[in-house]
């Protein structure tokens, strides 16, 4: 069986970060300033603020490391699983570094930064730990362009189904199969969903025109709406993939440029500590 | 008519395959219908489309309007066709071909704008992954990087560069550097919060002592580090070596300006007795376990103004010896006291005045708090005519004077006078004054001022007060008064602010004045008084009390702060500063 990342290696990381974190909190709770209140400037404050400084990197180092398969070293799966707790052993490291100081300045700019991409890494790992399962069993051992494929061959189908029966619901038919789309803007895409699906409307115009249909075409329209109803579950599915899709995905979207933002906010909070000592 | 329909299909390597149907009708229909003629099975053609039919004048198309067919590209409503003639129905072209034999139609139909790829149409709609809306994740890192970095690095670095200093009574208004601010400046210089550059003079140097120096010059150090016995100890060197920012931390809002933690003064005052015995001071940590008993500065010879300190606790030798006989108990008397006016009851505050604006109380003086009541009148007759106080001698003289002139002006009515001064005459006749009567008089005075003076210094006025004193031996009106030394404060290195503690206390709760009979009496409470409601920096339940509550680091008398700083402060840094134009408040 698949090993989750969490459980990876017996919780090696999660037991690591914890060390930290415990480490972090232990030092702060007994940590008196030689001077004023607890903050950034303490012994403590640059002790914690350079390891946090330090995780970061080593984070950041992540996005490159991923991409070098079989780098040596240790496995990829060891550096991810790491990289989930010892972010977010981040979280402890870098509020501590602080000393709860917050105000409108770069110092908490680097901070935010830092959370939100901490977050958005949560999500991300959330994201990879339910959504694959979820894809799978919606994707039913085809993919998306197979699925594609056969709601094509639905199009068709109904088209040719649609001859024998009247001029209206030929191009109600057909308007279904021209205008129906899968995906399409960031928030369709992450919805799963199309509102105004052409397919669906056709559905059920054909359904209310079928109740009022001569005996004579009642098997067409039966065959007909039999088409539809198939091409319409196999939209759902379609567009559900493509949330499943977007939702993996939306998350580095923040995760990555939001980290080098925070690179950025780091290297000016370093600096403009030291620039106004 | 009779019919023949073929229907072309083009295979992909360019072949064409051909069907044909004879119909045998009244005239050829076209239509999704499966009854027409010309069967076209598609859904942008109608059930039926269009009819052609054979009239004497040869073939002709009908149609509905709008039906969009064309004969040869023009739309065809009811248009006579022939052969060769191209017909086109939806998505087919038909054809009017060359005659068979026994057929009144041949017509060729082909699909010729088929409905496409259903696939690649859907897929062209589509927009199935994030990436193909052209998101880029490493164009939007660039572009936050580098926004983040102009913005919170880049701009304030160019500001700072091209900074001219103001005044620091100016505002400066907005500065890119503001994004900097690692935290809320304390309330005292809030002032001058918008100048970063009076503190930050140079790019990554630590703020140096000169720019603290160049408001507060007057600052003392601790000690004078300069002296032998206290240069001689490493630690102490190294105090002398902190700077400002060791102690007085700024950004962190208004609580840590100032250091407060007791063991910065424990650290040494835990163990002085060890390490500096020489300073003679007692070792001090918490307030509620580790300080001393209090140990007054008292007086030791108020003649010599010599002063000692003695802890409250070794009563034998806490005598205040200020050359005053002051009985407290006799003036706090509940029945009263004989004032200027009849009886009254005085209060505390009858003498002790708190001094306005500051924590401690005006001094005690003859003038301003005794003499109200304690007026030196020595001769009942002329109460107007006082002796001057704190001048002995002055005052024996001035009573000698007085009596020599009334011994010599006449008009005493005095019964003991053994010797009239002036004989009566009569009006305008002038008495000649014979040596025995200029004599007597002055005999008289003399006698009369050394009485009234002995009265006065040695019961009624002086000594009633003062310990007093006669030179025997040294011939009339020799008497001396012991300089009196009144303690203003009897803790000089503490700091008790009495206006804080009024509300809520009397003086008699602390100071035991009631009952005091002497002047020798030192009317402190013991520091069990204050541990009543004040603990150490940590207590939980009483007012947490830390060194600086009471004492001050930078000590009256010390030398000032600036000497002997480290390198990079000295003085010749800060000139080397105001070289450069850098704002250094005060001095330019």
């Amino acid at each position: 069986m698949h090993q989750s990342i969490l459980v990876f290696r017996n919780f090696r990381y999660l037991k690591w970060a914890a060390a930290v974190i415990a480490l972090s909190v232990v030092l702060y709770w007994f940590h008196e300033p030689a001077v004023g209140i607890p903050n950034g400037g303490t012994w403590l404050g640059y002790a914690l603020g350079g390891f946090g400084a330090i995780l970061i990197g080593w984070l950041m180092w992540f996005g490159i490391r991923k991409r070098r398969y079989g780098g040596g070293g240790a496995p990829v799966e060891d550096w991810l699983s790491a990289h989930v707790y010892l972010g977010l052993a981040l979280i402890f490291v870098a509020t501590l570094h602080t000393g709860f100081q917050f105000g409108w300045n770069v110092h908490t700019v680097a901070y935010v930064l830092m959370m939100i991409v901490i977050v958005s890494g949560v999500f991300g790992m959330f994201a990879y730990l339910r959504v694959p399962e979820l894809m799978t069993n919606n994707r039913r051992g085809t993919t998306l362009v197979q699925m594609m494929h056969e709601i094509s061959d639905l199009d068709a189908a109904c088209r040719e189904a649609a001859l024998a029966l009247g001029d209206e619901i030929n191009q109600i038919v057909l308007a279904a199969a021209q205008n129906t789309r899968i995906g399409g803007g960031v928030v369709r895409q992450l919805s799963g969903d199309d509102p105004a699906c052409p397919t669906r409307d056709a559905n059920s115009t054909v359904r209310h025109l079928a109740d009022h249909a001569p005996p004579g075409q009642a098997e067409g329209f039966r065959v007909l709406l039999g088409l539809l109803a198939r091409k319409e579950e196999l939209l759902a599915r379609a567009r559900r993939d493509v949330r499943y899709k977007a939702i993996l995905d939306i998350w580095l979207y923040f995760h990555v440029p939001l980290s080098f933002a925070l690179l950025g906010a780091l290297i000016a909070h370093i600096v403009a500590v030291f620039f106004y000592w | 008519m009779e019919i023949l329909v073929t229907y072309l299909t083009r295979r992909q390597n360019g072949g064409v395959s051909r069907r044909s149907e004879e119909r045998s009708a009244e005239a050829v229909h076209f239509g999704r219908s499966t009854n027409a003629e010309v069967y076209l099975p598609d859904p942008r053609i109608r059930f039926e489309h269009a009819v052609i039919h054979q009239r004497p004048g040869g073939l002709f198309i009908e149609v509905e309007k709008l039906s969009g067919v064309r004969v040869n590209g023009r739309l065809a409503q009811n248009t006579p066709v022939g052969l060769g003639d191209v017909i086109s129905i939806g998505p087919f072209d038909v054809t009017l071909v060359e005659l068979p034999d026994g057929k009144d139609i041949a017509i060729e139909v082909e699909l010729v704008r088929p409905l496409g790829d259903d696939y690649a149409q859907l897929a062209a709609r589509s927009t199935v992954r994030l990436v193909d809306h052209g998101l880029s994740r490493r164009r939007l890192a660039w572009i936050g990087f580098f926004a983040v970095l102009v913005f919170f690095l880049i701009m304030p670095i160019v500001f700072f560069s091209q900074y001219t200093p103001v005044p620091a009574k100016d505002t400066v208004g907005f500065r890119p550097d503001t994004v900097w601010d690692s935290g809320p400046i304390s309330a005292p210089h809030r002032f001058i919060s918008d100048q970063c550059n009076l503190c930050h003079q140079k790019p990554f140097v630590q703020v140096m002592d000169g720019a603290c120096l160049s408001c507060h010059a007057n600052t003392t150090h601790h000690f004078d580090a300069a002296k032998p016995e206290i240069a001689g100890i490493p630690d102490f060197r190294n105090l002398a070596a902190r700077k400002c920012n060791s102690c007085h931390q700024e950004h962190n809002g208004n609580q840590a300006i100032s250091v407060s933690q007791e063991r910065f003064c424990t650290d040494c005052h835990g163990d002085i007795e060890t390490t500096l015995p020489q300073a003679a001071l007692k070792n001090a940590g918490s307030f509620d376990k580790d300080h001393p008993e209090f140990r007054p500065t008292v007086v030791a010879n108020s003649a010599n103004r010599e002063f000692k300190r003695v802890s409250l606790d070794d009563t034998a030798a806490l005598v205040e010896r200020s050359g005053l006989k002051f009985p407290h108990e006799l003036h706090l008397k509940k029945e009263g006291v004989r004032g200027p006016k009849g009886k009254e009851t005085l209060d505390c505050n009858g003498c002790h005045q708190l001094t306005k604006g500051a924590a401690n109380f005006d001094p005690i003086g003859m003038e301003a708090t005794c003499e109200r009541c304690h007026q030196l009148v020595f001769d009942p007759r002329r109460p107007d005519r006082t002796l001057p106080h704190g001048q002995a001698n002055n005052a024996q003289m001035l009573i000698r004077e007085f009596y020599s002139d009334y011994g010599l002006r006449g008009g005493i009515n005095d019964v003991q006078d053994p010797a009239p001064a002036f004989e009566r005459h009569r009006p305008g006749e002038q008495a000649p004054v014979t040596a025995q009567r200029q004599t007597n008089p002055l005999e008289w005075a003399d006698q009369q001022a050394q009485r009234v003076a002995d009265q006065s210094f040695g019961k009624t006025m002086c000594g009633n007060c003062h310990e007093v004193s006669y030179g025997k031996g040294k011939g009339p009106l020799n008497w001396a008064v012991v300089p009196a030394t009144v303690t203003r404060d009897w803790l000089p290195l503490g700091r008790f602010d009495h206006s804080a503690h009024f509300d809520m206390l009397k003086c008699s709760e602390c100071h035991a004045a009631q009952s005091s009979k002497k002047a020798t009496d030192v009317l402190l409470p013991k520091i069990a008084v204050c541990k009543d409601c004040h603990g150490g920096e940590k207590a939980s339940n009483k007012v947490p009390s830390t060194c600086i509550t009471c004492h001050d680091f930078h000590l009256p008398g010390a030398p000032k702060m600036g000497a002997g700083m480290p390198a990079g402060n000295t003085p010749e840094g800060e000139a080397a500063l105001s070289r450069n134009n850098m704002p250094i408040v005060g001095r330019n």
